[in-house]
């Protein structure tokens, strides 16, 4: 291996060989024990990383994550499940159609009985009593009986 | 045992709050992370990780098993996220410096790590993007090559060799801060005993 290749290596993989592609470590490591070079390639990628690890930033501030958390997906709606058994709305809803019903039939028999019954029978008297009344010509001798 | 991506993303979508907590606690500090690292900007980072995690939402009911990595799709979701983010901050000239961590200790020690974290970050942020998002994802996300390839949707070729454009460019960039890089400069020095 040409010290080119291996400084090439050293900045591409890091000083440790063990993080180096398997085909090139064998000639890496005759290389690193034979040159003086290479050895301070490697020394120097160490330095470098040190340095570099002296750069540190700050976590997350529990706020902030408690912020990124405010955003998560929120847990779905859960679907109110209709009840196929008895409800106090249906029973309301079944005793105002019930009463409708009985309105009606009570209706209908009422109509038919009225239609099927004889004419009323009012006599002339009556009619003109509420004929005079209507035309505020009040009789006194015809409601004298009623009233005495 | 922890539920995997497809199983969370499944409850996601029907509306389960722990699968959804824990789906954002798994990766949202790494949307974030890479965000951050890509633009440079914590604000940005946070507007890119919220983004990414509306897609999320919106694709857990739909994803299709066995298609693609999750977790590939979701880095993809945000590299690409934040090559339109760096688009416009270069039309517009907006830039911001964003939050970094002390895990140091000592105030020597925050100082220095402080220096040294202020320095890689403006090296990284003169890299281009593509050298930039592959270095990221290599580096601090520890995805192989392979798998970065899939992210950029690129070769593995190409992978190796954004990176080692990006590895070269920084030691270039850095040359002139060894001492501050390494705390002492005889370390950087040293003659390299592997």
């Amino acid at each position: 291996m040409h010290l080119e290749r291996f400084e090439h290596l050293v900045d591409a993989y890091g000083p440790d060989l063990i993080d180096w592609p398997v085909e090139d470590r064998a000639a890496a490591e005759t290389l690193l024990r034979d040159s003086r070079e290479a050895q301070d390639l490697v020394h120097s990628a160490r330095q470098l990383n040190a340095a570099l690890d002296d750069y540190q930033v700050a976590a997350p501030s529990p706020d902030f994550e408690s912020m990124l958390l405010d955003m998560s997906p929120p847990a779905p709606r859960r679907e109110v499940r209709k009840s196929r058994g008895f409800t106090w709305a249906g029973l309301r809803f079944l005793t105002s159609a019930s009463a409708a019903l009985a309105c009606a039939a009570f209706g209908l028999v009422v109509g038919f009985s009225v239609q099927d019954a004889p004419a009323e029978t009012v006599t002339s008297d009556e009619a003109d009593a509420f004929v005079s009344v209507a035309f505020s010509s009040y009789d006194e001798t015809f409601w004298k009986g009623e009233e005495g | 045992m922890m539920p995997d991506d497809e199983a969370l993303l499944r409850r996601c979508a029907d509306g389960d709050r722990q699968a959804s907590a824990l789906l954002i606690n798994r990766y949202s500090p790494r949307i974030m992370a890479l965000a951050q690292r890509m633009t440079g900007s914590r604000e940005d980072a946070e507007d890119i990780t919220q983004d990414v995690f509306i897609k999320i939402f919106r694709q857990a009911g739909n994803w299709e098993s066995g298609k693609a990595k999750f977790s590939t799709w979701v880095h993809r979701v945000t590299v690409n996220r934040c090559y339109d983010r760096l688009r416009k901050k270069r039309e517009t000239g907006v830039d911001e410096v964003p939050d970094m961590v002390d895990d140091a200790t000592g105030p020597a020690g925050q100082l220095h790590a402080r220096q040294t974290a202020d320095r890689v970050k403006a090296a990284i942020d003169e890299l281009p993007d593509r050298q930039k998002a592959a270095l990221i994802l290599s580096h601090y996300d520890g995805v192989s090559n392979i798998e970065a390839a899939e992210i950029l949707e690129i070769s593995v070729e190409a992978v190796e060799s954004l990176l080692s454009r990006a590895r070269r460019a920084l030691r270039n960039a850095l040359q002139g801060e060894r001492a501050i890089l390494m705390g002492q400069e005889n370390e950087w020095d040293a003659s390299g005993t592997v």
